[in-house]
């Protein structure tokens, strides 16, 4: 799984079935201390928000991650948010 | 899914063997302004292209499953359409 | 998930029959902190019914075949959503109201 920063969220109101209610953060990933590049992750955690460190599941885990029953169409999710004071 | 253009036939006799009776093509990426980019590289061909044909490229090897219907073939690269026309930024190009 | 914008659309008479009736779309990635384009072009399907000059979401690999439309199709990306608005640290940086698309 991938670290990274919550910056910003995406708003569409058109969208897949079962991505509806499900809420898009834009993260900046960081690898190795330093900032790399900028990606779009659904929330499974349901919580995160801006400034949070989190952890993100990608390939086909992050469907599943989601719902199993029925897999949203997301490749990146992020499964968790990093505990601020153990950072 | 990328454009590429069709630039030989690869034939082999030796190999994998989910791969036999496969046809297996190499191929360039295309820009959409019709450049060839990268590096050559090879295909299975799931959409009768020929050389020359301006192709549909989908690099997925869960695709590339799909596209064969064999659910146990390890694959990257398939050629999964022969591109008729194409149209960006009000442009459109005619590929045959 | 990566957001890009829509520049085009594509058309193949002579492809694989699980792709038969996919409306496929030619896409150019956008940078989510500045909104430009970046990067190279590529084709997508699309699932949202997306039209030229907007923003859309995109989910590509074996996502990219988690929607009822794509479900046993062979794509390796998918437009998943339509964009209307992005924030970053609060501000926002895209409206689709205001884009004029």
């Amino acid at each position: 799984m991938n670290i990274g920063i919550v910056i910003g969220s995406v708003v569409c109101t058109v969208k897949t079935r079962t991505l509806k209610g499900r809420r898009l953060l834009i993260v900046r990933r960081i690898v190795n201390g330093k900032p790399a590049g900028t990606v779009i992750a659904c929330d499974a955690t349901g919580e995160a928000g801006i400034g949070d460190w989190v952890y993100m599941i990608g390939r086909a885990e992050a469907a599943l991650m989601l719902d199993p029953a029925d897999p949203p169409p997301s490749d990146l999710t992020i499964a968790g948010i990093i505990d601020p004071e153990t950072l | 899914m990328k454009i590429g253009v069709i630039t030989g036939t690869v034939v082999s006799t030796v190999k994998y063997e989910r791969y036999r009776g496969m046809k297996m093509l190499k191929a360039r990426n295309l820009t959409l302004e019709g450049e060839p980019v990268g590096e050559e590289f090879v295909v299975l061909d799931a959409a009768d292209a020929g050389i020359g044909d301006i192709v549909l490229l989908n690099n997925d090897g869960g695709s590339a499953k799909m596209v064969t219907g064999d659910d146990q073939l390890i694959a990257s690269m398939t050629v999964c359409g022969v591109v008729d026309h194409y149209t960006w930024r009000g442009k459109t190009v005619y590929c045959h | 998930m990566q957001l890009a914008k829509v520049i085009g659309s594509m058309v193949s008479t002579r492809k694989c029959e699980r792709l038969e009736g996919m409306k496929l779309l030619v896409a150019v990635p956008v940078d989510p902190e500045t909104m430009e384009e970046k990067g190279t072009p590529f084709v997508t399907a699309d699932t949202v019914g997306a039209g030229e000059g907007e923003i859309v979401l995109w989910a590509g690999g074996s996502s990219s075949r988690q929607t009822d439309q794509t479900t046993g199709k062979p794509v390796d990306s998918t437009i998943i959503g339509i964009v209307d608005f992005v924030d970053i640290q609060g501000k926002r940086v895209f409206a689709k109201s205001e884009a004029g698309t």
